[in-house]
Parts: C-alpha cells; structure tokens; sequence
C-alpha cells in the first residue's frame, strides 16, 4: 500500500480531494474496512487539515481508495513545502 | 421575490442589485437569480428536464461530478453513439443518453434536435420512493426539501435499495461499501443554491423549481409543442402519467420525451414494490400454516 | 397554415400494450441486487429449514405427537442454527458489516428486509428460550426439569409463529424490489418459498428420526415433506405459466444447472420414497436419499430463483415488457 501526504481541500460524503506537497490535487474514496467514517472528513476540511493518506489504486476510477487517514500534527504545515522547494 | 421581465427573461428583481459578474462572497438565496425560486425547507423541490432542447453538452454531467466530487467511472468507450457515460452508478448521477434515429430521410426529418434525442438522466426523487420503502436502516430518507438522499452516516451497504428502484438508479459502491445517488444537491440546497446540473444547463433543458410550478410550465411546453406539431411530446413523471404508474404517484424529477419511454431506457409503466409486501407475506404465511395443520393431522393419529 | 390538431393529454401518452421490443443499445435498464447469491441463497435455505424446524417441534408438542419427546428436543436445538450461523451469512453480505446494527435503528413494514430483521430478532429470543429450557431441562433433576419444560411450552409458540414468518419472509424479500422475474408472481413465490421450508424441514427431521430408531415419526415427517413437495409443485407451475405468459421466462436459463438440481429435488423424492415403501432393506438408504434431494433441491431452488432475477433485471426488454400497463395491478 502507498502513502502521500498532502492538505485536504474538501470532502463530500465518503470522498475527498488531497492536494500533494507537490501541488497534485487526487481524489479518494474512504474505504469501508477504513476505521474512519465519512462524518469525521468535514472537519478536515473546515481545518483544511494536513494528512497522510494511505492508498490503493482502484483501475475501475480514476481516483484511489484510501484506507487510513492520519492527521499530521499542525506545526509540520508548510514544513513539505519548504522541504518541497530546498530540492 | 417580485418576479418581471428583464431584457425578455422571467428574472428576480434582485439581479439588479449585483451588477458585478463574479463574486467573492456567496449570495444569499442564490437560486433566486439563477432559477427564479426561493429554496425553502418545507416546500418540494425538484427538476422538470426537456428534452426537446437537449443538446448533449453534458455539462450537467461535469457540473454534478464536480460538485460532488465524484470520480470518473466507465472509463473507455462505449460504441454507443456519443454516450460513453454509459449509465447512472455509484459515481455518476447525471447521464446524458444520445439516441440516434437517423433512418428517416432528412425531408422526415423532426424540427429538433435533428433526430438525435438526447436526455439527461437522473434520480426521480420518487414521491412515494421505492428504494427508501426498502431501506432497512432509515439510511434512505426525505429531505425538508422533500427530495430522497441516502445518509452516508446510517447506510451499512445492505444493497435492498438497488433492486428496489424501478429505474435503476441508486447503486453501491463496493470501495467505501455505501449506496449511492443524486441527492438533488441537497448541500447546495441547504445553502440557497440551485442544485448544480440545473445551474450549468445552457439551454435549461434541465429546470429546477418547486414541483408544483415546474408541472405547469411543463403543461404549458407541452401545449405548446403540440401546437407546432410535435404530437409525440409527452410528460414522464406527471402525476399518475407515464413512468408514475402503480402507487409512485409522481416523479419530483420528471421529463418530457418525444418517443416511448424505452427508447431512453425507461420503464413506461413502473410498479410500487411495496405493494408485494403483504400479498406476498400472506400467501406465503397461509401455505405453511395449511403446511403446520396437516402436520397436526399427521402427528396425533396413532399408530 | 395548417395546425396539427391539439392532441388530448391521454392521446399524446404511449399508451401501447404490445412493447415492440426497443431497448436503449440493449442496455440493462435495472441493476440487479448486489448480493453475493450462496451467501443470501444458504441465508435463505437456513432460514426456511430452522424456522420450520421450530414449526414442526412445536406442532408435535402441542399435538401430543407420541415419542415426541426426541423430535421436539432436535427441532429445538436445529432451529438454532439461523440466530447463528444465518446471522453471521446476512452480516458477512452486508457492505459495511460493521454497522450491522443500524439494521435495528427502524421497524418499516414497507420493507421486508426490515420486517424479516425483527422477526429474525424475534425468532432468536423465543427460539433460544426454548432451545436453553430444552437443554438446561436435559441436565438437572426431574423436579426442575418440569418447570423447564413448562418454560419451553411456552415460549415455543412465539417461536414458532416467527419461525413460520422466517420461513416465507424471504419470498417477499425478493418479490418487493422491481427485479421482474421476482416481481411477477409474489403470491405463488412465497407459497413455493414456504413450503420448500416445510419440506426441507421436515426431511431434515425425518433423517433424524430415521438415525435414533423412530420409525413412526420419520415416516409421518416424510409425508409431510412429500405433502409440502407437492404444494411446491403446484405453485411453480403457477410461476412458471406466469413468467411465460409475462414473457419473461428466458432469464430463468441463465441458471439452468441449478434448476435443474432443484426440479430434481422436488420430483425424485416421490420416486425414492415409492421405491423405500417396496424395498424392505435398503428402504432407510432409499428414505434418507430422498430427504438429502429435498434439502439440495430446497437450497438450489432459493440460489436459482435469485441468479434468474438478477438475469432478469440485466434484461431491459424483460423488465419493460414486465412494465407495462396491462401488467399493473388493478
Ligand atoms: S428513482 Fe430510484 S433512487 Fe431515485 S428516488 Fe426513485 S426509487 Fe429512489
Ligand atoms: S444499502 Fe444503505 S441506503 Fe440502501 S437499503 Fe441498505 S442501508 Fe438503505
């Protein structure tokens, strides 16, 4: 399974759009053997939260299954994006 | 809303209060401007599609995906003329069918659409809606706006909404295991906006309103188009018409077509499920208790 | 000019009863029903045998049944086996099985998924009373065991009231959705369904018999299963004449194989048990052949009925003849 890190922009029901470090916007389906529930997306958004997401692919979208959401401490915001531009 | 003509339009008197062409905050009752109705929770709302001046743009298609977020589904190509979408799922409640009728020679040809029917199709927001009667979990339910949505929150993914829906619309999505369907953009709704497709239709092929109103300015399409000779134009939907037969009632969302309804992949004379429940319940119940009592029979007799 | 003279709404309506057999690029206009079919089929199956199970324990109780006293006790204890291994086959089949419970949120008479959850929930209280009394009654002393069994005397009505309704529920599970081939007929649908439970029922309990020396009781509980085969009989020819006259029979081919297994589970009984009547030796042998027929073919007729739907609904042109005016209810 992969991981990307990256803020989520906005949510609608189980699905939500992730911006990348790297300015990459993915859509994601919250998967069901996920232990997040689609309530708990919202607030990520209001938050504009950083998370790491891990994911599968799904050939039938175009788009990931994501199967666990971890939000990433508030102090490291921005900090990708630094790291992003010394490279 | 004081409702008047501008420069030839029905229009609220409000658009002259935003000369501006974008906007940096959102507009309180915005549907107002764009469809001419105040959203209020309470009243029926729901989407009048005329297929007549349907142009196959799809941009209800896009609208609805983006709004939503939803992921592009039936990825490839179909063959069938310019549908690639295919039909409504999980991830696309907005579909645009194009039928081609190109046998006719172009003198036979109809006024419109140069026979190519196109419709977009879409949840019917059932008044008496099939595939919330099955819901087992409440999941299914009727808005204040008195539209049909399934709350992503209750649904465990039983699917006894799919096979339910006369028209095969709501679908599972088996990645985050929840059914799936228009809901009329309830989110929008709640916030004073047209729902999006309705919004982006150039040619208001699709129509958002209160139901009661969008019946009469169908009425009144429809005697106009029969009045310029097209005899086949018909409302699908109206109440107690065509696709809202057996206890439906009507469709919040309706359509008016030009040819039968299977032609755009509909059922003319669609049925209430619920109403199997207790014919079926009883017959069965009967069989087994006539069963049980020749088992009294069988088991006293001495032997 | 000329003018095309106003239509009347009703004349503008297509109003056809012969559907010209149009479809939209051969398009399913339905989407069958997600379920895994063994799951939901074995779901079925089990639901119909412990539902009837605990229908026939009772029935011998209440009937004073002689030497009952065995098969009441194995009908109690069989009928367990929905509230268990069906409640596990109808979570696994869900597709967010950990909210299984939101199940319990709502009682809607309109849905029979709903009303089969109760009496499901019903049928595992009264029954697990019952099936507890029973086996706590076999282990203590005679005095208590009196009491038990008074226990068990009564809550078995309750339980066997909703293992009737166990038993036919899914019938109406399957005709209350807009699948054509489940749609058409619900009346002689669910009194297949039923009585495919009775008779999977009672065989399964006349094997019993048979294997602890009760002669008596598993000959009349093969009867019964031969009386309820019949009625079976009966009422599939009534769906059958029905899906033809609907024009909606060709759906059923695509599970052929398992129809098949399921005519011969309700034919060859009759055949084998004629055959157990002359036969003095091998008569046990011939006897238990025939109820193993009548549970496979049971379970067959359950999967079968539910592949053929979901074939049904992949048909547009089955569905919209199905849905026409002339087939409306009137
Ligand atoms: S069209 Fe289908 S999904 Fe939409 S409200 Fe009616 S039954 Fe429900
Ligand atoms: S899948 Fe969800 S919305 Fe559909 S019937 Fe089951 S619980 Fe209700």
């Amino acid at each position: 399974m992969k991981r990307v890190e990256g803020t989520v922009l906005f949510t609608q029901e189980s699905r939500f759009m992730l911006e990348t470090d790297a300015g990459e916007r993915h859509l994601f389906i919250l998967s069901h053997k996920a232990s997040a529930e689609a309530q708990q997306l919202p607030p990520l958004q209001h938050r504009q939260a950083r998370v790491r997401v891990t994911y599968d692919n799904d050939p039938a979208i175009i788009g990931y299954a994501a199967h666990a959401i971890d939000v990433l401490p508030e102090q490291r915001r921005g900090q990708g994006a630094r790291q992003w531009a010394r490279q | 809303m004081g409702a008047a003509m501008i420069a030839g339009l029905p229009l609220s008197n409000r658009v002259r209060d935003y000369p501006e062409s974008e906007f940096r905050h959102p507009l309180p009752h915005e549907a107002e401007l764009t469809a001419g109705v105040r959203i209020e929770p309470g009243r029926s709302y729901g989407f009048f599609t005329d297929t007549t001046v349907c142009i196959g743009c799809k941009a209800c298609e896009v609208a609805c995906k983006e709004w939503n977020n939803l992921p592009a589904d039936n990825l490839g190509l179909t063959g069938d003329s310019y549908d690639n979408t295919g039909h409504l799922s999980a991830n696309t409640w907005r579909h645009v069918a194009f039928i081609e009728q190109m046998a006719d020679r172009p003198t036979e040809m109809r006024p419109f659409q140069s026979n190519w029917l196109m419709m977009s199709d879409v949840c019917k927001h059932c008044h008496n809606p099939p595939c919330m009667e099955a819901c087992p979990t409440g999941a299914l339910f009727k808005t204040e706006f008195d539209t049909v949505v399934v709350q992503q929150d209750i649904c465990n993914g039983c699917g006894y909404c799919v096979p339910a829906c006369p028209f095969g619309v709501v679908d599972l999505n088996p990645l985050d295991g929840k059914a799936h369907k228009c809901t009329l953009c309830y989110d929008r709704l709640k916030g004073g906006l047209e729902p999006a497709c309705a919004k982006s239709c150039p040619t208001d092929s699709i129509q958002f309103g209160e139901v009661a109103d969008l019946q009469q300015r169908a009425a009144k399409r429809l005697e106009h188009l029969h009045a310029v000779g097209v005899p086949s134009a018909y409302l699908y939907g109206a109440p107690d018409g065509p696709g809202a037969t057996g206890g439906l009632k009507y469709l919040n969302a309706f359509f008016l077509l030009t040819d039968r309804p299977e032609v755009y992949n509909l059922p003319e004379a669609p049925t209430r499920p619920s109403d199997r429940v207790a014919p079926s319940l009883l017959s069965g119940l009967a069989a087994v208790a006539g069963l049980a009592v020749a088992a009294v029979a069988l088991f006293s007799r001495r032997d | 000019m000329n003018f095309i003279p106003l239509p009347s709404p009703s004349a503008a309506r297509p109003v056809s009863d012969a559907y010209d057999g149009t479809t939209y690029y051969g398009r399913p206009a339905l989407k069958p029903a997600p379920f895994e079919n063994s799951v939901v089929g074995s779901y079925i199956f089990l639901a119909g045998l412990c539902g009837v199970a605990q229908v026939i324990a009772t029935v011998a109780d209440v009937a004073r049944a002689p030497r009952r006293e065995g098969l009441v006790r194995r009908g109690r204890l069989l009928s367990m086996l929905a509230p268990t291994l069906g409640s596990v086959l109808l979570v696994y089949d869900l597709h967010t099985p950990k909210r299984f419970y939101n199940m319990l949120r709502i009682a809607r008479p309109t849905s029979p998924m709903s009303i089969g959850t109760w009496i499901l929930m019903g049928f595992s209280i009264f029954s697990g009373a019952t099936a507890a009394a029973q086996v706590a009654a076999d282990w203590v002393r005679p005095g208590w065991a009196r009491l038990l069994h008074g226990i068990a005397r009564t809550t078995q009505v309750p339980a066997a009231v909703a293992g009737a309704g166990l038993g036919t529920y899914t019938a109406s599970l399957l005709s209350s959705t807009s699948t054509p081939l489940w749609a058409a007929a619900p009346k002689s649908l669910a009194v297949q369904f039923g009585s495919s439970s009775m008779a999977s029922g009672a065989a399964a309990l006349a094997m019993a018999e048979r294997h602890a020396g009760s002669r008596s009781l598993a000959r009349k509980l093969d009867t019964l299963a031969l009386a309820a085969l019949a009625v079976e009989l009966g009422a599939s020819v009534v769906s059958e004449a029905t899906y033809r006259t609907r024009g909606i029979s060709a759906a059923e081919d695509a599970a052929a194989d398992t129809r098949t297994i399921a005519q011969i589970g309700t034919i060859a009984p009759f055949a084998l048990q004629m055959l157990a009547g002359k036969g003095k030796r091998s008569a046990g042998i011939l006897s238990d052949l025939a109820s193993l027929a009548i549970l496979a073919g049971s379970f067959c007729l359950r999967t079968g009925v539910m592949e053929a739907g979901d074939e049904s609904a992949r048909r547009p042109q089955d569905y919209f003849r199905f849905a026409k005016p002339g087939n409306l209810p009137k």
